[in-house]
């Protein structure tokens, strides 16, 4: 079965990292450059793995981590956190608003796609 | 067949100029006093997202000075530093350093450590929040604490009361042996 995704992050060079990283182990990729965006894109799809970025423009990933969690469709959808950050008080905030779990910048693909294959159950 | 990672490297380049561009249009509204909060979020985002990119292509250097860039913009997105125009500055200077790196690591071009050693530390003296006037009294307290008890140790150990520095104090309190020849005091 293949995994669906959304990414969500501001950088370009991210979601093609994201993107490059993903799809060549199978995964099919959505993208989004902020969390408004990742919003309306969640409109129109159900992935079983959501990633988000924390520092983007118009809406960031806790508003965004928040707001998914607001809507019926995606209550445990997992949700993975991947950022440049590591700081604990920032993986609390996270884990509170409802996050599944945390993996800091830059990533190894492997690591990528084995938390993906681990949460998506 | 081209190397996806190579075409994704030089698009990281491309977003560095335009991320570079938001970052001085951001700091030339700081310094004409447009600045809303917004703005300095969009000056931190652009260095964090440079430093983000360049972490993934193993630009350590691009990486060391965005990191000290973007934990003082975000000392003032925190409100924990006030900007004034000294920061301005400094900031439009690393602004230029942030570019030179860019191009550098862009080009296979040596870097100027001494330069971008000095930015850091220019940026070193707003990164760490300064000693508060609280923990100012508190840490002469901890010392003078230390000082009256290691006197009163030394005095019950016997050491000389009319020559009695700290050091001296300190030196007769380590004696294996805690007589004093001089002393009045047991």
């Amino acid at each position: 079965m293949t995994i669906e995704v959304l990414a969500v992050d501001d950088s370009r060079t991210m979601r093609d990292m994201i993107s490059l990283a993903l799809s060549t182990e199978g995964f099919e990729v959505h993208l989004a450059e902020d969390g408004e965006h990742g919003l309306e894109v969640l409109d129109g799809i159900a992935p079983d793995v959501i990633i988000t970025d924390i520092n983007m423009p118009k809406l960031d990933g806790f508003g965004f981590i928040d707001a998914v969690r607001e809507r019926d469709d995606c209550r445990t959808t997992p949700i993975l956190v991947l950022t440049t950050e590591s700081s604990n008080d920032l993986k609390t905030r996270a884990r509170e608003a409802g996050a599944t779990g945390w993996i800091v910048k830059p990533f190894a693909q492997d690591k990528l796609v084995r938390a993906l294959r681990l949460v998506s159950g | 067949m081209s190397d996806p990672m190579q075409e994704i490297m030089a698009s990281f380049f491309v977003e560095c100029e335009e991320l570079l561009e938001a970052l001085l249009d951001a700091l030339q509204l700081m310094a004409d006093g447009e600045s809303d909060v917004e703005t300095i979020n969009v000056a931190f985002r652009s260095v964090h997202s440079i430093k983000g990119g360049a972490g993934a292509f193993g630009l350590d250097e691009l990486v060391s000075f965005a990191h000290q860039f973007e934990t003082v913009m975000d000392r003032c997105r925190d409100g924990s530093l006030e900007i004034d125009a000294k920061l301005i500055d400094l900031f439009f200077r690393c602004s230029d350093m942030l570019s030179d790196l860019v191009r550098c690591s862009r080009d296979g071009e040596d870097i100027d450590d001494v330069a971008t050693g000095k930015l850091i530390a220019d940026l070193a003296v707003y990164a760490a929040p300064p000693e508060t006037p609280k923990t100012k009294t508190q840490s002469i307290f901890n010392r003078w604490c230390l000082i009256w008890m290691t006197w009163e140790v030394a005095m019950d150990r016997g050491c000389p009361t009319s020559a009695c520095p700290t050091l001296i104090c300190l030196i007769w309190m380590l004696r294996p042996t805690s007589t004093c020849p001089t002393s009045t005091r047991r």
